[in-house]
């Protein structure tokens, strides 16, 4: 117990990290029901860059993202504690009352890919007309945008009113992040984007998390550590302990792989290896 | 699936035992009979057999209505035991036995609030041959359209009423349409400028249990049991069990109970005139 | 070994219903083939009217008010009860959603005749203090609605509940709110189940014979307004198989055919909504 205590401070003496923080939480707590998944996680996510969160099946990565932008409403039962910061604003407080506004501004892609049983077109075109859109030129002119972005427009470009459930998985995977892409959101959270896919289809998705980096702030989950070591330029550790999930270690990516300074992270990356 | 074959089972136990049970039954003491036919019937039938399944155990006799034509139809092809009807045979059907149970009128009935009182012939015919559709102008409430209700094709009422009025199905004009005895007083009930007619029995039974309709007087004759015996009401008609062969066995014991005391006491109290 | 039994089981009752089908229609069309050579199709629509004891056979009054009461009731039910199932999955609190299930399920199970006494002893008295004479075509669009309503319900229900949550979530992820999720993602992804509930009520509404019986007037001919007494060709059939004869029943046969090809049409319509993958 004293060494968990010792590396939370630990990280939090690690707040001085280079460049703009985009995201903050603060003592961050989630509980399902009764039973607590996060415990205290303070954790700054630096803007225009990749953080990847690693960690053992069962220590709250997903749940810590669903934190981010409240999806954790989803079920009636969650409760959350502590504090979560995009820029200035609370999401909590500054955005209660309209989670909406957030999800604009945070993004989200899921570990298995989940298009709409619609055409691949009108996948695209739901969030924009929702927001606003509606002039068609304008719309195609988003979506080829978006489509190009993340490489499939060559792929798709001339079939956009085919059903996006006759794409293969890879390209399903990329269709919804060009979909998380057309809101223009500040950041993107990708929860194990590349677990049901092939080695190509992955590479080309890390490929593009690389491009992506440049506009967006991207926090990706992932067991995969030689595609941490690949992507990050962060990273952060999560750890179960006691049945609750807490961060035991975050810092840059160069310094976490080459210099861990917790036991725990060097057991994890060790046992990876 | 396993469920299905379950009930599937189920129903095939109980096809056999149908058949070994009640297959022979004139020879045992399980007894089943069906009667078909006219809804006027049906009632009295139904309580007759209730009373009469008291006395015999293990009897058991089922009653379906829809109309006096299915009673006769039914018992041609051999489909029931029994056939309902309400009216005389008609010559071509006389090749069947005629068991009269009871007698009853047919009663012109209204919505209970309806001013009228009495109606004569002269003023039905011209209300249901479409001729006056006011009530204004048989001496009613002026203004209130006449809702003419008249009995599906096949009801021996129907063929009873249009034959007093002399009138063919065609030279009627009606508004709705009704099926069984029940429909009409329901209906006539739930409309203040209806106008229908049923079987005096049933409409008096409805009175008593408090459904808001009124019967007229026909001819200067109020419709009740009294003026139905003493033969002074114009519209009345035999209530009868049809037969293919002369009534034997099961059925004339029956027949025989519904010409006891007990059998008129029971007509009586549904407001038929029984027969002894 | 069970997969072998399970395919066999389900193949043999497959077979046994659809041989019931066509046993029952080609009875039907035995029982009418001697009245249609005798009278011709083109005098089931062409004739003066309808009565068949003087030879008269025109029973497309009688197609018109069937087709219009289902019509009716589907256009009144359906809307009610798809925003019924969406009220219950998405926006009803969760003892709600069970009480509410149980009584639309409990509706569902009602027999017929219950809607019809409701409706008659009811429904019938309002219209006609409105308009006479009350039984009629709206009379029986209402209380047919009132039958097949929860009858959609519980099947769009099921849809909804059966859609993958993942619909939802990536609505939600997208900044789509509820309303605009409900219309344009789920209602959209749920369209088999809305077209299966549809034509479920719709099959139920113009096979419906003694509560439309009740209420409608049964007069035949073609309403001018909702407030005409109408005869459903169901009707017809309850009030006069029981004594027709020769051609009369021959007749009867005919618009029983002619039902059991509505619903076999329909259910092609519903196959064909399903089997349609993508919008646009
Ligand atoms: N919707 C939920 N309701 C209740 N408990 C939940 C829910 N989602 C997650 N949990 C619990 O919270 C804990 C953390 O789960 P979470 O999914 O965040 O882990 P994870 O780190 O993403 O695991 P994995 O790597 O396997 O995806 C687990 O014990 C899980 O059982
Ligand atoms: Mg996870």
């Amino acid at each position: 117990m004293d060494r968990i205590t010792e590396a939370v401070t630990c990280t939090q003496k690690q707040e001085n990290t280079s460049g703009n923080i985009c995201l903050c939480t603060e003592s961050l707590c989630l509980s399902y029901g009764t039973r607590a998944a996060l415990e205290n996680v303070s954790i700054r996510i630096p803007s225009r860059s990749v953080t990847a969160i690693i960690g053992p099946s069962g220590s709250g990565k997903s749940s810590f993202l669903c934190c981010l932008n409240r999806m954790t409403d989803l079920s009636g039962s969650t409760t959350v504690g502590g504090s979560v910061h995009l820029g200035e604003h609370d999401i909590h407080r500054d955005l209660g009352k309209n989670p909406i506004a957030l999800r604009r501004r945070v993004g989200m892609v899921f570990q298995l890919p989940n298009p709409f049983p619609f055409s691949i077109w009108k996948n695209l075109a739901l969030p924009l007309t929702h927001h606003g859109v509606a002039n068609k030129r304008e719309l195609s002119g988003i979506i080829e945008q978006v489509l190009r972005r993340v490489g499939l427009w060559e792929e798709v470009g001339g079939r956009l009113r085919d059903s996006a459930l006759t794409l293969s998985g890879g390209q399903q995977q990329r269709l919804c992040i060009a979909r998380a892409l057309v809101l223009e959101p500040e950041v993107l959270l990708m929860d194990e984007p590349c677990s049901s896919l092939d080695p190509l289809s992955t590479k080309r998705i890390e490929t593009l998390i690389g491009q992506l980096k440049d506009r967006y702030t991207i926090v990706v989950v992932t067991h995969d550590l030689a595609q941490a070591r690949r992507v990050a330029d962060h990273v952060a550790l999560f750890w179960n302990v006691d049945g609750v999930g807490r961060l035991i270690e975050q810092g840059s990516a160069a310094r976490i792989f080459q210099h861990p300074q917790h036991e725990l992270t060097t057991t994890y990356l060790e046992g990876q290896l | 699936m396993k469920c299905l074959f379950a009930c599937g089972r189920i129903t095939v136990l109980a096809l056999v035992a149908y058949w070994i049970g009640f297959g022979s039954s004139h020879a045992g003491e399980n007894l089943r009979l069906l009667a078909t036919g006219s809804s006027t019937v049906a009632p009295v039938m139904a309580e007759l057999a209730r009373k009469y399944e008291q006395a015999h155990p293990g009897a058991r006799i089922d009653v379906q209505t829809g109309g006096s034509s299915r009673g006769i139809a039914d018992m041609i092809n051999g489909l029931c035991d029994m056939g309902m009807v309400s009216r005389d045979l008609k010559p071509s059907e006389r090749v069947l036995h005629a068991y009269t149970i009871a007698h009853d009128g047919i009663a012109v009935i209204t919505h209970r609030d309806n001013p009228i009182d009495v109606l004569d012939r002269a003023r039905l015919i011209e209300i249901y041959r479409g001729e006056v559709r006011d009530w204004g102008d048989v001496g009613g409430a002026a203004g209130v359209p006449i809702v003419v209700v008249n009995k599906a094709a096949g009801r021996s009422t129907l063929e009873l009423f249009l034959h007093y009025l002399d009138l063919s199905p065609d030279q009627v004009h009606s508004d709705i349409i009704i099926g069984d005895n029940q429909q009409g007083l329901k209906t006539v009930a739930g409309n203040r400028s209806g106008i229908g007619y049923v079987s005096i029995g049933a409409a008096l039974h409805a009175q008593q249990e408090g459904v808001p309709i009124k019967l007229l007087t026909l001819e200067g004759a109020e419709p009740t049991i009294a003026n139905v015996t003493a033969g002074n009401y114009p519209i009345t008609r035999p209530l009868n069990i049809v037969t293919r062969k002369p009534a034997q066995g099961a059925v004339s014991e029956l027949l025989a109970f519904i010409h006891s005391d007990e059998g008129a006491s029971v007509i009586e109290s549904l407001n038929f005139v029984p027969v002894r | 070994m069970t997969d072998r039994l399970l395919t066999w089981t389900l193949g043999a009752a497959t077979l046994v219903v659809v041989s019931l089908i066509a046993v029952i229609a080609v009875f039907l069309l035995n029982e009418s083939l001697d009245t249609l050579n005798r009278v011709g199709l083109g005098r089931f629509f062409s004739d003066s009217g309808w009565s068949p004891t003087m030879g008269r056979f025109n029973i497309l009054p009688m197609i018109v008010a069937s087709v219009l009461l289902m019509a009716g009731a589907v256009i009144v039910a359906a809307p009610l009860a798809v925003l019924t199932a969406v009220f219950l999955r998405f926006y009803a609190p969760s003892p709600v959603v069970d009480t509410g299930r149980r009584i639309i399920e409990v509706l569902a199970a009602m027999p017929s005749v219950v809607y019809g006494l409701w409706g008659l002893v009811v429904l019938v008295p309002v219209i006609a203090a409105w308009q006479q004479p009350g039984a009629s075509l709206m009379a029986g669009i209402l209380v047919l609605s009132l039958m097949i309503f929860p009858t959609i319900t519980i099947v769009v229900h099921s849809g909804l509940t059966a859609m993958p949550q993942r619909y939802i979530e990536a609505s939600l992820a997208l900044a789509l709110n509820r309303a605009y999720m409900v219309r344009r993602v789920v209602l959209p992804a749920i369209r088999a189940s809305i077209a299966a509930g549809v034509t479920l009520g719709a099959a139920r509404a113009i096979g419906e014979t003694m509560a439309v019986m009740m209420v409608t007037g049964n007069i035949v001919a073609v309403p001018g307004d909702l407030f005409d007494p109408v005869r459903a060709l169901t009707s017809n059939i309850a009030l006069e198989m029981a004594y027709a004869l020769g051609d009369h029943r021959g007749a009867l046969y005919i618009s029983s055919l002619l039902l059991l090809a509505v619903v076999i049409l329909l259910v092609l319509i519903n196959e064909f909504i399903v089997s349609n993958k993508c919008e646009y």
